[in-house]
């Protein structure tokens, strides 16, 4: 009987205990550090969806909206003198060939001249190793060509910078030059390179500003080249080398998902949707697109008032 | 005859008393008859009865319910129609039988009067008695009574016969007897009392049966005392038969109406009263004298029986005059009867109702002049009417009257809708056949002046034209809002422009924003709010053009100027339009911020571009960045996720690598003007007063160091006391007067704790409450209300070589006063004699404080503080690292200009140790300003 008496006080005192434990279970409360830090991503998830990039293609945007090109060329320049070899335990070169992967596969090649080099390779910045290439699957191709480790001889970014400048008078009209790179890459030289582009842009060769200037120039498109960077190995976006805000810089982060790749690539690419009548209607919505100049239009770009001066 | 005529009187001023009551009173008090009759039984089905004389009726107003007939025409009076159902409070009374009214509400009995002289022919009866008073030679009186044979006894005379004589006849008979008898003697006969008659009443009487009344009376007289006749009963065919003749029949309308007894003929003994049942009857109602219903004797047209109803009412409707009429086939119709023509010869039947409708209360061919004129109110209109002839004087206009425009009010006939038109009255008064419309009747003009409040005089319009919008046609309103003259809703006519009506609103003011107008107009159909922007310069350039456009009912126009906050002033535009977006759809809103006048939302306008934001804006502001500024963008993605992209966009350059003003706008998008770079308001203002070449108010810029100030102000002259320099700097000065209010605060809540505390009576040191508030007292006292900020400089370092690391940054406000050199030294606080004394080198603090009598009692020597004239405070304690000999004051040296203050001490007043301490603090924090103001006073 008190055998069987101490047995049940002891089971309930186990009971109580292990009540204890999954209440203390239920509310865990985080340890606080006193500091805020950007963890980490999870590296698993992370890994996965570099698989299971679902590309949102600007075409369809492209064809609906009537999107004017703002730039003709696009120069891909991968950084291979990065600090950092690794990130997140994948080579920064393989996230880098990933990232380009994902930029060509939303944009809409065949509308560009994409020229595609690196500067582990000194000889690509020669007019004749690389071509200008308007074909997906060539660029593709191609983007499997690069080397995944990193090579002893790195051109330095601001010189690989200069050497593009030289390829791109090769062709017409306005250039988009991404850089792969890293903040940390981006020093006063290269900050003086960039600046140095817009005087090309300015005034062609750059020389003098007596020259005569290149031909796209006299031929009407005034939107100059721009240098625009994507972080590999950070975290957020910073605003570095923007000069006079022409350049875009993105965490490769901020733009690894579908949306964010092509919201990127749609602001490097497309200056915005034509409007051909100047009504501030653009076309893909305007019903009239041939309004007369200074008259007052509705959302569907027709006249709002007729001559008379009343609602249509 | 006499006595008829007053019972008539009276009869005739109760039934007119009657009906010259309102209806609603009738109505309300013909009730109150009706509950007292529920109440009183009913008297009409009484037993046959003889009544004595004076019987008294239990129920005097028995006979004023309703009957049967009145009930029924009163229910048909029902409105056949909707316009007559306005009328309905004059037409829709109660009718009631005319003429029987005269038998209620009389005195319940009828005793034959005895005051009242008898009538010469009143025929003497068995029953009369005679009083004869014989004297002269004898004295005597007799009372003689009629006897059933008809004669007198007169005592020692016989008996004379006078039964059938007439009343004077018989007196007369009476007299000659006597004085034929008696010689000598003279007789007066007279009647003292009457004999009693016997009548019958039958027929549609109150209470039929046999009355004994006296024999003065007359067929009425007996009819009243009996209770009236039912109103079953003729009024108009009052049968009187004697001995079977008839022999007289009486219509008692003649009686009322015209005034005619000629047949209320004296009832004799035995005569039967038979009053037959109701003739024909009619019904009058509405707009005549009497409405009533109405028993025929031979009337037998509209017009006999308008007659009987006293004729028409001024304000009947004579020509729209109404007959129902129960027709063979048991169903009412109506017959319209026009009693200004043929009309009033209509034939009537038994139980028509004649309905006479009211005319239509309005005014026809009248104009009303309102608003802003010396005498507003109606004119005659006529055929051709202008503005110009209703106004045909300027005299007729008040001071101040507003001739660009004038509204007539007009309702159009046909659709009965109201309309407005807007006229110009100084072209209308100049006789512009254009301006001068012709005036409709019924037409309201409102004169208007350039300053009263515009929108109240047009309030009764706008109401009238809200009440009247629907759905596919919306109130012809349009309503101005901002910065016009006269803001509010204005009644719109068709075809006015933008342009237009700000003139009718005062217009354009001075300062208006012509680049900026606003224009929202709900789209019929979807209640979308559609907005559009109007460049009020190219509206009043080109006045048919699209920015001046036609206003729709129901617009809203927006004018600005430059001081007016314009968000708020299209809240609830943007409100709506935050409703009603789209599906997929950003609602079409897009604000400004930063650096522009009026920064806030806006609502978006179909090709709206950057610039135009800007504009709507009020512009930049003089801060402004006009190089770049950021455009936030909402971007939705195929996908449906929302990207927020960080436009830069270029204000100046048109041909950037950014995106230009002259980009449009999208839905939801953020523009932010940035400020230009180390933008400042105002130059920065420093003042140097005193011992300078140039003292006075100096712009310095953002680097500017007091050595470079000294050398614009001319250096010093050389009276100039540079270590007394003064420096005072409004940073420190707010800084210092927070650390004041601080430790004022915290004094303040001490003093609370003292009051509330009783832990403080424990402690036998304490004093008690009243001793500690003084002393708390005493340090408030003491202590400065305001910090003066003040910076201890080294002057002479810093102007001697101009050198970097000895030099002071000016900072906005900054105040440098030089004083003149002074060779005092004042000592102030608890001596016996506070002065100056004259400085002298080889004297230090405590030579002064000797040198004005020493301390008093109270001080606290240790405790002496100097300030020197630079501004720095020493203690004479601190200067001494150790207290010196014998715990005494260590003598510091004092420069010329400082003062010497020996303070209070306040643990001498109360014995509380700490109260030393905020002493001390409030003398270290602000005993600069002391000695700046003594500074100054020389």
């Amino acid at each position: 009987m008190v055998k069987k008496l101490i047995k049940s006080t002891a089971l309930i005192f186990v009971l109580s205990l292990a009540g204890c434990s999954s209440m203390e279970a239920l509310v865990s409360v985080p340890a606080n550090q006193g500091t805020s830090v950007v963890s980490d991503y999870d590296l698993s998830l992370y890994q996965r969806s570099i698989h299971t990039f679902d590309p949102l293609p600007l075409n369809q945007k492209v064809a609906a909206e009537l999107l004017e090109k703002r730039v003709n060329n696009v120069v891909i320049l991968l950084d291979r003198g990065l600090s950092v070899s690794e990130v997140r335990d994948v080579p920064v070169s393989l996230f880098q060939v990933e990232m380009v992967r994902r930029f060509i596969a939303t944009s809409p090649v065949e509308d560009f001249s994409f020229l595609l080099v690196s500067n582990d390779r000194p000889e690509s910045f020669e007019n004749s190793r690389v071509e200008w290439l308007s074909d997906r699957e060539e660029l593709m191709t191609n983007l499997t060509n690069f080397s995944l480790k990193p090579s002893r001889a790195v051109v330095p970014l601001h010189l690989a910078l200069e050497s593009i400048y030289q390829r791109i008078d090769e062709a017409a009209g306005p250039t988009a030059i991404l850089v792969f790179t890293d903040w940390d890459q981006i020093d006063m030289e290269v900050q003086n390179a960039i600046s140095r582009l817009a005087q090309y842009s300015e005034f062609s060769q750059g020389d003098s500003i007596m020259a005569e200037p290149a031909e796209w120039k006299r031929s009407g498109i005034t939107q100059p080249s721009c240098v625009h960077f994507i972080g590999m190995t950070n975290y957020l976006s910073r605003s570095k080398g923007s000069i006079q805000g022409c350049g875009i810089s993105k965490a490769a982060d901020a733009i690894s998902q579908p949306s964010d790749m092509a919201s990127f690539a749609e602001q490097v690419l497309y200056r915005g949707p034509r409007d051909s009548d100047g009504d501030g209607v653009f076309d893909f919505e305007d019903s009239c697109p041939d309004t007369p100049e200074g008259r007052i239009v509705n959302f569907a770009g027709c006249l709002k008032f007729s001559d008379a001066g009343e609602l249509e | 005859m006499n006595r008829v005529l007053f019972f008539l009187l009276f009869f005739a001023t109760q039934s007119w008393a009657a009906d010259a009551l309102p209806p609603g009173t009738l109505n309300s008090e013909y009730l109150q008859f009706k509950q007292a009759r529920q109440l009183a039984p009913d008297g009409n089905d009484a037993p046959l009865a003889i009544a004595p004389i004076e019987y008294l009726r239990s129920s005097a107003t028995s006979d004023d319910e309703p009957s049967e007939l009145e009930r029924v025409v009163s229910e048909t009076l029902k409105p056949p129609s909707l316009d007559e159902q306005m009328q309905e409070g004059i037409s829709q009374r109660k009718l009631e039988q005319y003429g029987y009214d005269i038998f209620s509400g009389l005195a319940s009995t009828f005793a034959p009067v005895a005051a009242i002289p008898v009538p010469e022919d009143y025929i003497i009866g068995p029953g009369d008695t005679f009083v004869v008073q014989v004297f002269g030679a004898v004295d005597v009186q007799y009372n003689l009574v009629v006897t059933r044979e008809g004669r007198v006894l007169v005592p020692e005379l016989g008996d004379i016969q006078v039964a059938g004589l007439r009343f004077d006849e018989a007196k007369e008979l009476i007299v000659e007897s006597l004085e034929r008898v008696r010689i000598g003697a003279k007789a007066i006969a007279t009647l003292s009392e009457l004999r009693t008659v016997q009548v019958l009443l039958v027929g549609e009487v109150s209470q039929p049966g046999a009355y004994t009344v006296s024999g003065l009376s007359s067929l009425l007289n007996t009819l009243v005392s009996a209770g009236g006749i039912r109103r079953t009963g003729s009024l108009r065919n009052i049968q009187v038969k004697r001995s079977g003749v008839l022999v007289a029949i009486f219509d008692l309308y003649d009686l009322l109406l015209n005034g005619d007894e000629s047949n209320n003929i004296h009832l004799r003994h035995g005569d039967v009263v038979f009053v037959p049942p109701i003739g024909a009857t009619i019904g009058v109602a509405g707009e005549v004298q009497r409405a009533a219903i109405y028993e025929l004797n031979g009337e037998t047209t509209v017009g006999d029986v308008l007659k009987l109803a006293g004729g028409l009412l001024p304000t009947a409707a004579a020509t729209k005059t109404q007959i129902e009429r129960i027709e063979s086939d048991d169903f009412y119709t109506l017959i319209e009867a026009d009693l200004k023509g043929d009309g009033i010869n209509t034939a009537l039947k038994n139980g028509d109702l004649i309905r006479v409708l009211p005319v239509i209360e309005k005014f026809s061919n009248v104009v009303y002049l309102d608003g802003h004129v010396i005498a507003p109110g109606s004119y005659q209109w006529r055929d051709g009417l202008k503005i110009g002839s209703i106004i045909d004087s300027r005299d007729m206009l008040r001071q101040g009257t507003d001739f660009g425009i004038t509204v007539i009010e007009r309702e159009n006939l046909q659709t009965k809708r109201s309309e407005v038109i807007y006229v110009d009255l100084a072209a209308a008064l100049a006789g512009d056949p254009q301006a001068n419309v012709s005036l409709e009747p019924r037409d309201r003009i409102v004169i208007f002046s350039t300053h009263g409040d515009r929108s109240g005089q047009l309030r009764q319009t706008v109401e009238k034209l809200e009440r009247e919008a629907t759905v596919d046609k919306p109130a012809p309103v349009v309503y101005l809002n901002g910065f016009f003259k006269h803001p509010g809703k204005y009644p719109l006519q068709a075809g006015l422009r933008v342009t237009d009506i700000a003139r009718f609103a005062g217009g354009i003011k001075p300062g208006t924003d012509l680049n900026y107008a606003v224009l929202a107009r709900t789209v019929n159909g979807d209640n979308k709010t559609d907005i559009t922007v109007i460049n009020l310069r190219r509206s009043i350039k080109e006045p048919r053009g699209d920015h001046n456009p036609i206003i729709r009912p129901s617009d809203r126009l927006y004018f600005f100027d430059d001081y007016q906050d314009r968000p708020d002033l299209l809240r609830p535009e943007i409100e709506k339009l935050r409703q009603q977006a789209a599906k997929n759809e950003i609602n079409r809103t897009v604000s400004i911020s930063g650096e522009v006048a009026h920064p806030g939302f806006y609502p978006l306008a179909a090709g709206m571009r950057l610039s135009d934001l800007i504009v709507a804006g009020g512009g930049l502001k003089e801060g402004a960045s006009s190089k770049s500024a950021t455009l936030a963008r909402r971007q939705q993605q195929a996908d449906e996720f929302t990207r927020v992209v960080q436009l830069e966009v270029d204000l100046a350059d048109e041909n950037s690598a950014l995106l230009t003003a002259s980009t449009v706008l999208r839905p939801g998008d953020e523009l932010i003007i940035k400020a230009k770079p180390e933008w400042v308001e105002t130059t920065n203002k420093v003042t140097i007063k005193g011992e300078v070449l140039h003292p006075g108010t100096y712009s310095v810029d953002k680097r500017e160091t007091l050595c470079s100030l000294v050398q614009r102000a001319g250096g010093f002259t050389e009276n100039a006391y540079l270590f007394g320099t003064v420096f005072t700097r409004e940073s420190v000065r707010q800084r210092e007067q927070q650390a004041l209010d601080r430790v004022m605060g915290e004094l303040d809540d001490l003093l609370a704790e003292v009051h509330l505390s009783p832990g403080y009576d424990k402690d036998r040191k304490l004093p008690d409450d009243r001793n500690t508030l003084d002393t708390y007292k005493v340090i408030k006292d003491l202590a400065p209300k305001k910090a003066v900020g003040r910076l201890v400089i080294d002057m002479e370092g810093a102007v001697k070589s101009c050198r970097e690391a000895d030099d002071i940054v000016l900072e906005n406000g900054d105040t440098i006063t030089v004083p003149k050199y002074q060779d005092e030294v004042s000592v102030v606080g608890q001596v016996y004699f506070p002065t100056s004394h004259k400085f002298k080198s080889e004297r230090a603090a405590l030579d002064y404080i000797n040198l004005s009598g020493g301390t008093k009692e109270l001080a606290q020597r240790e405790h002496a503080y100097v300030v020197q004239a630079n501004g720095e405070v020493m203690t004479v304690r601190s200067q001494a690292s150790t207290w010196g000999w014998l715990m005494s004051p260590s003598n510091v040296r004092v420069t010329p200009g400082s003062t010497v203050f020996v303070p209070l001490s306040v643990d001498r007043i109360n014995g509380r140790e700490f109260a030393q301490s905020w002493v001390d603090l409030f003398y270290k924090l602000t005993l600069g300003v002391a000695s700046v103001d003594y500074l100054f006073k020389n």
